[in-house]
């Protein structure tokens, strides 16, 4: 116990350091591995930013890539996968985890303001992301999500501390980071709402007269200055590489995941359904439920949590949780949407450690009986489809559960209990 | 007199040894065991080839190269992706002849051919195409579904054209690619024994009677949770009303 108190009291640079390090020897051991293994610990889908690459150096569009379903950002990005070497990719999402790691600790303390105790919780905060197991295993086996991820990082960044004097040289920023998220990958555009509601300023009860209400809900100069920042910079790169590639371009980056239509086994609710119907239904009472349930809870989470900038953070890291769990599609990959948001509000949650231990083992335990299940599908070809569905059932009513007690146990400004002293925890 | 009857003999014996070894060669004494290899949606379809095995003729086909051309069934196809990722490691020499939809499932995809190409350097060679199972459509009662893989036909080119000499109603010539690329050879169909059964691929399909107690069980599922959520951010913004608003 006293060396873990020593290495968690090491310095920030020192665990950048170690972070960086234990990244790197994962990315060594998957090339190793992959060598060996029948299943492969690089992703499927760094195989195809690498092939998408491979078309651009040679003059090419990426998406003669047959399922190169992204951004041409994201091949860009990738060259030097073929003109340096295969694992450059890896460690270029490795560095954006650290970054990640390195702007959630500036964005708590900022948050934290004057208190003596903000370096301490913030640098908590960062570790939960930096020794992550599941950040680790993503950025290292070659997803290129901790990209979007850290400029949706950004973007808060920039809208919650005042790094440049001139804040509408803050919110310009945020509102760039954002669209230039929703580029990379659709989700974020549910964090509009509530970034934007954050920037308001809201008397509104029983009492208040209903033009003064209505005056209230119209936009003020920070709100316009995000929303016009955010849309003219999605519009601009998105403009840009329309151009480039066209249709083909809009297609397969935003356009084919309005219509996926993924029948092949995968960790959400809707899977076993979308496969008994084949997604061929005109009308289609349980799909139409699974959304109206997201965009409801989408708009309430907002509503609740993101009307304050005290709480934006967990009105986004809710959001995050909700578009994962009621997704027609639900992949490991996409965990890291909710992941990369949970060090932001992590120090808000007034749990037991017994209560937290078993949360996140009721999660991974539900997400490993579904995941033995499915190997016995795909590796084993057994007939197991209704074993999966439960599973499924199973993994989405954890996700439930545990959005339920996070919100329950959720203080903001309780910063782990610290007290003023950074070392003792706060009476309850 | 003397010359007529020597360059007669020289005749002779190139005769018989042009007729000894294309006899040789044109035997074509080759034998093929076809297996499935690993288990699940993703395996390896390996070909173990032995030229010669009872005769004596050995290494006669050194130098040449030998082309699979394999037909997979709508429910079976390969990745060109993956096959080009081993092309360009040198693990490999296949690819695809027509284009393959990796993401279709069986009723909406076609059947496709596979062309896989190997120096010969031995008289018995190993040969691999991995090989991937599509999702079937969910039938009435479930189970398994079976998709059959035949034999490939097995093709023979030699660039220093020692095959020109072998019949051509034995192994007719056939115009396929040399290497993967452009040029084209004429390449010797070689007929063979195969040693091994058909290879039978058998994958489970969903159950489509299950459609109403999936259809229910997932909306009810969604509304429990979705109420849920709501629940819990009710309860929680009327006990903390101080802390969450402003």
């Amino acid at each position: 116990m006293d060396r873990v108190s020593k290495f968690i009291d090491l310095s920030f640079g020192n665990h950048i350091c170690i972070g960086l390090t234990v990244r790197l020897v994962f990315i060594l051991y998957g090339n190793i591995h992959d060598r060996f293994s029948v299943v492969p610990y690089t992703d499927v889908d760094y195989k195809v930013f690498t092939d998408a690459a491979r078309h651009l150096v040679e003059g090419n569009s990426p998406y003669l890539r047959h399922t190169y379903r992204y951004s041409p950002l994201i091949a860009y990005l990738m060259i030097p996968n073929i003109i340096v070497g295969r694992e450059f990719g890896k460690i270029l999402f490795s560095v954006f985890d650290i970054f990640l790691a390195a702007a959630v600790k500036s964005l708590v303390e900022r948050q934290l303001g004057v208190a003596k105790y903000a370096s301490v919780t913030a640098k908590y905060c960062a570790l939960s992301w930096l020794y992550n197991p599941l950040s680790i295993g993503i950025s290292t086996r070659g997803n290129a999500d901790s990209f979007p991820c850290f400029l949706i990082v950004l973007s808060i960044y920039f809208l919650q501390s005042n790094v440049f004097k001139n804040s509408i040289t803050n919110i310009v920023l945020s509102g760039f980071f954002l669209g230039s998220a929703i580029h990379l990958r659709l989700y974020p555009l549910a964090f509009t709402f509530p970034m934007y509601l954050s920037l308001g300023k809201y008397k509104i009860n029983r009492n208040t007269p209903i033009k003064e209400g209505l005056v209230s809900l119209l936009p003020n100069k920070n709100q316009m200055i995000l929303a016009f920042s955010c849309v003219t910079s999605l519009l601009f790169i998105t403009y840009a590489m329309y151009l480039r590639y066209g249709y083909e371009f809009l297609f397969e980056t935003y356009i084919y995941h309005l219509l996926r239509k993924d029948t092949r086994h995968n960790f959400s609710i809707l899977f076993y359904y979308t496969y008994l119907t084949k997604d061929q239904m005109s009308f289609d009472i349980v799909k139409i439920l699974a959304q109206v349930s997201k965009c409801v809870l989408l708009f309430l989470l907002s509503l609740n949590y993101g009307c304050d900038p005290k709480t934006l953070p967990f009105a986004m890291f809710a959001q995050a949780v909700v578009l994962v769990a009621y997704n027609s599609v639900m992949t490991s990959q996409y965990f890291i949407w909710f992941l990369s948001l949970l060090p932001l509000v992590l120090k808000d949650f007034k749990m037991e450690p017994g209560k937290i231990v078993y949360l996140v083992f009721l999660w991974i335990a539900t997400q490993c009986a579904w995941l033995f299940f499915a190997y016995q599908l795909e590796f084993k070809c057994r007939q197991v489809f209704m074993l999966i569905w439960c599973q499924s059932v199973m993994f989405y009513g954890s996700n439930v559960f545990i959005l339920t007690q996070l919100i329950k146990y959720y203080r903001p400004g309780y910063a782990f209990g610290i007290n003023e002293s950074g070392k003792g925890i706060k009476e309850k | 007199m003397l010359t007529n009857i020597f360059s007669f003999r020289i005749c002779i014996v190139v005769f018989v040894a042009i007729k000894v070894f294309s006899a040789s060669k044109c035997d074509y004494d080759v034998k093929i065991a076809q297996i499935l290899i690993n288990d699940g949606y993703h395996r390896n379809l390996t070909y173990h080839i032995i030229f010669n095995e009872d005769s004596e003729s050995k290494g006669i086909y050194n130098g040449c190269r030998i082309g699979l051309d394999q037909y997979l069934p709508a429910g079976v196809f390969v990745n060109p992706n993956e096959l080009n990722e081993f092309n360009r490691l040198e693990r490999l020499n296949a690819f695809p002849r027509g284009r393959v939809n990796i993401e279709l499932p069986t009723e909406e995809a076609e059947p496709i051919n596979v062309f896989i190409i190997s120096e010969l350097t031995d008289d018995e060679i190993q040969m691999w195409l991995p090989v991937h199972a599509r999702y079937h459509e969910s039938v009435s009662g479930g189970g398994m579904v079976q998709y059959d893989i035949g034999p490939p036909k097995m093709y023979l080119y030699c660039a220093d054209r020692r095959l020109d000499v072998c019949d051509r109603s034995v192994s007719p010539s056939v115009t396929l690619t040399c290497n993967g690329g452009v040029k084209m050879c004429s390449w010797r169909d070689i007929p063979y024994t195969v040693l091994t059964d058909p290879l039978v691929w058998r994958v489970p399909v969903g159950n489509s009677n299950h459609f109403y107690i999936i259809g229910i069980g997932t909306a009810f599922a969604i509304m429990v949770g979705t109420t849920m959520v709501i629940r819990a951010m009710h309860d929680h913004i009327l006990k903390h009303r101080r802390l969450i608003i402003r």
